[in-house]
């Protein structure tokens, strides 16, 4: 006869971990399965962790977690094949704790410390077990899951998939259709070393309080939907860049390719000049949004993180944060459903209720319209980022022409190449996809 | 019977090692950590011993960092794989890099233990010593059969047969009980833990020992990490030309044909 | 522990006729970390060898050797061969006690150590003596990793064991050997464990550990009749097979055929890797080795980060080609 827990959470990420946490701190007996050989070792993330989720349950988190660096200055990058235009911000106020809730980790190091905390929480944590199935009884309804090891089974009231991006055990369960390419967004990253004090000295940071994060457009992406990005960790750097898989696909493009030629890059370069490299690695990232959202419940099972499509596909790139919120929620439906004693979907639609109250649906629904829209219009990584640089190249350049005359020929080339209408239409859309909608 | 087995934690074979500053010790923060792999096959040899004798106990023994969690977890995963208990040595204050006291603190703990046999493995892939296990048995005044492949007990559990690699070939050998046996690869392969050994070594205790200090007898004077191979060649030229090439490279270039 | 015109002993490791290469590598190493040191030797052997052997010795430029003779070393057993060392060092006192790290000479030493309470480092590439005059030996770590530089602490005298292969013999000036001192010695008898039988391999000639040219495949190799190319190759250079972990696992080689961290550790003039990728597993066991040649047809294989030479091609190709060249050149 197998064992049976109250709560199986399946996937040891942000979202399992912070969910775990919290059953466990409420004296549930929870177990989690990770199928990699610790929680972290599988988990690629660009590296900005939004705090907010996690000070909610460990408040002096900034104390005790392994954080690399606070995010005190941005980047935003359009790059032409050998050019670059930025901005850049600098606000003196996030150079101080809290410091904009913004933190840059090490996913490895972040999620063992993390999963430490659950444990010490009274959460069992098993590395090395993948879940494979459910277990049903003869109402077809789940009351376990099946591990692969050797008496693997296990009975519990009430499953949460935190299973991450491709979660296989949604699409068991029924709750989610086939996986689109066109809701994906292919993420390959490196990890570079690089000292403490050259890191400051590259990303002109004043202290190892102090961290950089780059956003790169246009051609590191091949000018395909995407973007890249660089973030300063303590030690290292964080260099990747992610890319819709559909267009990937049909263009051909490699995306470590693409990687290898960013870090290549004019402007790149001196960045990761005899960075040794540390760890390479790629990852899915759900990008769907809003729309493209699978169910979160049904009887006895919830599912959070990635494996609900939690993540905002805005230039804020989020999705620790709400897969980190998404796993609180998710624990506080789990509970008031045990206090009923009723783990149904009825029961358990409390979850559905928390997510619409909270960031996660509403940052989704805001950016809602995104995900399509970039789809549907890729020449806006095409012609805007090529035309700006070209044309604050022009601007700046210095030579026998005057400046009237220049600027002149900055207008002619732009109207040469988009047309008022389209540049309305672009602005137009994109500030309804972005800011107002 | 009573099997006594010596498991250490190391660092993972992947991981890379870094030296701290002063180049007195490596760095240990990132540092991920398994069962020294040779002593896995103690384990699961202890394992198969208790499976085929009645009324059998394997209890781990390990010397190791007590305030590290991945010490107890390097016991939990020997305990899954099915030991009935496992004994952690508290190493602080002990300077662990001298064999001799490694040694000497593992029999101040398990001398007047009851037991058959001692496992262990036959080297740690960390301090690469191979000396614990002889010194060991010196110590308990028992015979000790190093890099085993092969071990079985007599029926009566007064005598146990082993084999292992020897220079002229493969040597069998008959020793009196109780001995200590240390595990080369080819003895077994180790089980991966079921479900069921993972839950239910999660909740066993883990009995936590001392060991007094003695003097060590060697000392680590510095840590340095060894030059680099400098970058080959790789002979260009179409086959079989880039043969012929590397041929006449060994006679000319490195001389060593 | 300090050196300086003490007396160090070094363990002479025959093959019952000659004196092993091993040997002069010890005399060396010691030679070079302190040279005003006096050296003697220790030598076992069964009646029958010592007069062919002791003329071998003349040739070591040893001060002094201790024979033990003994009809009871015609077998290998640790405790046995311990305790005739034991004996020797009681006599001789010598600040040192030098092993090649061999299968049976480390074991013989380990036992000594346990024996004498002398303590003893194992397995080191290099000795040296700082400027403090402080004898240090140079032990590889974390799978050669790291390399650890270790003195003894607080004794009179120590135990060291040279891993083989990796000290380059200068010719010693001869100054031909003067005494040979017989050390009586009554044989141990270990009832506790015995050996009842060796089952010699008659495919294996030499050693891993102790041979010069060593050809070793992988899983590209494919299968175990496909290591006939590497056998063809070795017996035309001399050499021996070895193998990966991955083609042991596979069955197509024996145990003992692995080299790496979980196999032997080599040390070999030439290692020729076919068909193998270079995990770290496996380079931490042949990365010291004098020259290494890669054949792979991945040219990203890992390798050739560590080759001196490399082919990128298929190994079935490669490696009857490559016999054939070498013979040439062997056969002038
Ligand atoms: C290149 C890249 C850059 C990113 N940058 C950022 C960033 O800067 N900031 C940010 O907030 N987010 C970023 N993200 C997104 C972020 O990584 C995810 O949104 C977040 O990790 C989601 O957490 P999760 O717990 O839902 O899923 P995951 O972190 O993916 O965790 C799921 C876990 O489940 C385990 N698992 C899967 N299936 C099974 C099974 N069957 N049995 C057992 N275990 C299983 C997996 O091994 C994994 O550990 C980035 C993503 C990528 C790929
Ligand atoms: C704890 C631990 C201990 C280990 N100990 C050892 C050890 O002691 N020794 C050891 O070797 N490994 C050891 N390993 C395993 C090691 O990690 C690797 O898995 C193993 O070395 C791989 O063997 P390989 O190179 O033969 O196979 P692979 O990695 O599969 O490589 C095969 C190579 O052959 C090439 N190839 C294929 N066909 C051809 C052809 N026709 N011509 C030319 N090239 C071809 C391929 O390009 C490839 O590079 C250990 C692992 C662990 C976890
Ligand atoms: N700290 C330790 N705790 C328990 N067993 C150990 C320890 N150190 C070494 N051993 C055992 O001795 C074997 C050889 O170790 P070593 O001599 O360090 O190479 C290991 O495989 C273990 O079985």
């Amino acid at each position: 006869m197998a064992e049976k827990v109250d709560v199986v959470v399946v996937g040891g990420g942000p979202a399992g971990i912070a969910c775990a946490y919290t059953l466990a701190k409420a004296g549930v007996e929870t177990i989690v399965f990770e199928r990699g050989e610790y929680p972290g070792a599988k988990n690629v993330m660009g590296g900005i962790l939004f705090t907010n989720a996690l000070a909610k349950i460990i408040p002096d988190f900034r104390e005790k977690a392994p954080v690399e660096r606070p995010v005190t200055k941005r980047k935003f990058l359009a790059l032409s094949e050998k050019d670059a235009l930025g901005v850049e911000t600098g606000f003196s106020e996030f150079t101080r704790p809290p410091h904009n809730n913004n933190f840059t980790v090490l996913r490895a190091r972040f999620d063992q410390w993390f999963a430490s905390q659950a444990e010490d929480a009274g959460a069992m944590i098993l590395s090395e077990t993948v879940v494979d199935d459910f277990i049903y009884d003869d109402n077809k309804k789940i009351i376990g899951v099946k591990t692969r090891r050797d008496d693997g089974d296990i009975l519990c009231n009430c499953v949460v998939l935190a299973d991450g991006v491709n979660s296989l055990l949604a699409k068991k369960a029924g709750l989610r259709s086939d996986f689109k390419p066109k809701n994906f967004v292919l993420g390959v990253k490196m990890v570079l070393g690089l000292p403490r004090e050259k890191i400051c000295e590259r990303f002109a940071l004043e202290s190892n309080n102090d961290g950089a994060a780059y956003e790169f457009f246009g051609s590191v992406t091949n000018n395909i939907l995407g973007s890249g990005f660089i973030y300063t960790n303590l030690e290292s750097i964080s260099i990747g860049l992610g890319v819709a898989v559909d267009s990937a696909c049909k263009l051909g493009l490699r995306p470590y390719e693409l990687l290898d030629k960013f870090m290549e890059h004019p402007y790149v370069r001196p960045l990761v000049k005899d960075a040794e490299p540390i760890e390479y690695s790629a990852h899915l990232i759900p990008e769907g949004g809003y729309r493209e959202m699978p169910h979160v419940f049904m009887d006895n099972v919830l599912v959070c993180g990635d494996a609900a499509s939690f993540v905002n596909t805005s230039v804020y790139h989020e999705g620790s944060n709400l897969a980190m919120e998404s796993g609180i929620l998710a624990a506080k439906a789990v509970m008031q459903a045990r206090g009923r004693g009723d783990y149904s979907a009825k029961s358990l639609m409390k979850y559905a209720e928390y997510l619409e109250e909270s960031i996660v649906i509403k940052d989704l629904k805001k950016y809602e319209r995104l995900p399509e829209f970039l789809h549907s219009s890729p020449h806006l990584f095409n012609n805007y980022l090529d035309l700006a640089i070209e044309l604050a190249k022009d601007y700046f350049t210095v030579d026998e022409l005057s400046k009237g005359e220049r600027q002149k020929l900055m207008f002619k080339k732009a109207w040469s190449r988009v047309s008022l209408i389209q540049l309305m239409s672009d602005a137009y859309k994109s500030f309804r996809s972005f800011i107002w909608n | 019977m009573n099997i006594l087995v010596l498991v250490k934690q190391t660092p993972d074979t992947e991981s890379k090692i870094k030296l701290n500053s002063d180049n007195t010790a490596i760095e240990t923060g990132d540092l991920k950590y398994i069962i020294n792999p040779y002593d896995e096959y103690a384990i699961e040899e202890a394992i198969k011993l208790s499976e085929k004798f009645a009324d059998s106990k394997v209890t781990l023994i390990c010397l190791g960092n007590a305030a590290l969690k991945e010490t107890t977890e390097t016991l939990r995963k020997g305990l899954a794989m099915g030991a009935s208990d496992a004994i952690l040595i508290d190493a602080a204050g002990l300077n662990t890099a001298c064999p001799y006291l490694t040694a000497n603190a593992i029999y101040q703990n398990i001398s007047s233990l009851k037991y058959d046999i001692i496992l262990s493995g036959m080297k740690a892939v960390d301090d690469d010593y191979s000396c614990v296990p002889t010194l060991l048995a010196g110590m308990l005044n028992i015979p000790a059969v190093t890099a085993i492949v092969k071990l079985t007990v007599s029926p009566d559990q007064k005598t146990a047969e082993c084999e292992r690699e020897g220079e002229s070939g493969r040597e069998v050998l008959i020793s009196s009980l109780p001995a200590l046996f240390s595990a080369q690869k080819g003895l077994n392969e180790p089980r991966y833990p079921s479900l069921k050994g993972i839950m239910a070594a999660k909740k066993k205790e883990i009995a936590n020992k001392k060991a007094e200090a003695v003097s060590p007898k060697i000392k680590i004077v510095k840590l340095s990490t060894p030059p680099p191979r400098p970058a080959g060649k790789i002979v260009k030229g179409d086959f079989p030309n880039n043969v012929k090439e590397l041929a006449s490279l060994l006679r000319s270039e490195a001389k060593v044909i | 522990m300090k050196l300086d015109s003490k007396t160090i002993l070094i363990y002479v490791e025959h093959s019952g006729s000659k004196v092993k290469k091993n040997t002069s590598e010890l005399i060396t190493a010691v030679k070079k970390a302190a040279p005003s040191a006096e050296l003697t030797g220790v030598l076992l052997c069964v009646p029958a060898e010592r007069a062919k052997l002791c003329s071998d010795i003349e040739k070591l430029n040893l001060k002094k050797v201790y024979v033990v003779e003994n009809e009871s070393f015609s077998i290998f057993s640790k405790e046995n061969f311990a305790s005739a060392v034991k004996a020797v060092i009681e006599k001789a006192a010598p600040a040192l006690t030098v092993f090649s790290h061999t299968t049976n000479s480390s074991e013989t030493a380990k036992v000594l150590a346990s024996r004498t309470q002398l303590a003893i480092i194992c397995d080191a590439i290099n000795f040296a003596v700082y400027e403090d005059g402080e004898f240090v030996a140079v032990h590889p770590m974390y799978a050669g990793k790291i390399r650890a530089h270790i003195k003894f602490e607080n004794q009179p005298g120590g135990i060291v064991t040279l891993r083989p292969n990796v000290v380059e013999v200068c010719e010693t000036a001869s100054g031909a050997c003067s005494s040979f001192e017989t050390v009586p010695f009554t044989p141990v008898s270990n009832d506790a464990v015995k050996i009842i039988n060796v089952i010699a391999d008659a495919s294996k000639k030499i050693d891993l550990s102790e041979a010069d040219i060593i050809v070793a495949g992988g899983r590209g190799v494919g299968s175990k009749e496909n290591f006939k190319v590497l056998e063809d190759l070795a017996a035309a250079i001399n050499g021996v097979v070895g193998a990966s972990r991955a083609a042991v696992d596979a069955g197509w080689r024996e145990h003992h055929d692995q080299v790496g961290q979980t196999g032997k550790i080599v040390n070999p003039k030439i290692y020729i890797a076919c068909g193998i990728s270079g995990a770290i597993q496996h380079t931490v066991g042949m990365q010291t080795a004098k020259c290494i040649i890669a054949i792979n047809k991945d040219p990203e294989a890992n390798i050739f980060k560590i080759a001196d030479y490399g082919i990128v091609g298929d190994l079935f190709q490669v490696v009857p080609e490559l016999a054939s060249e070498l013979k040439k050149l062997i056969n002038g």
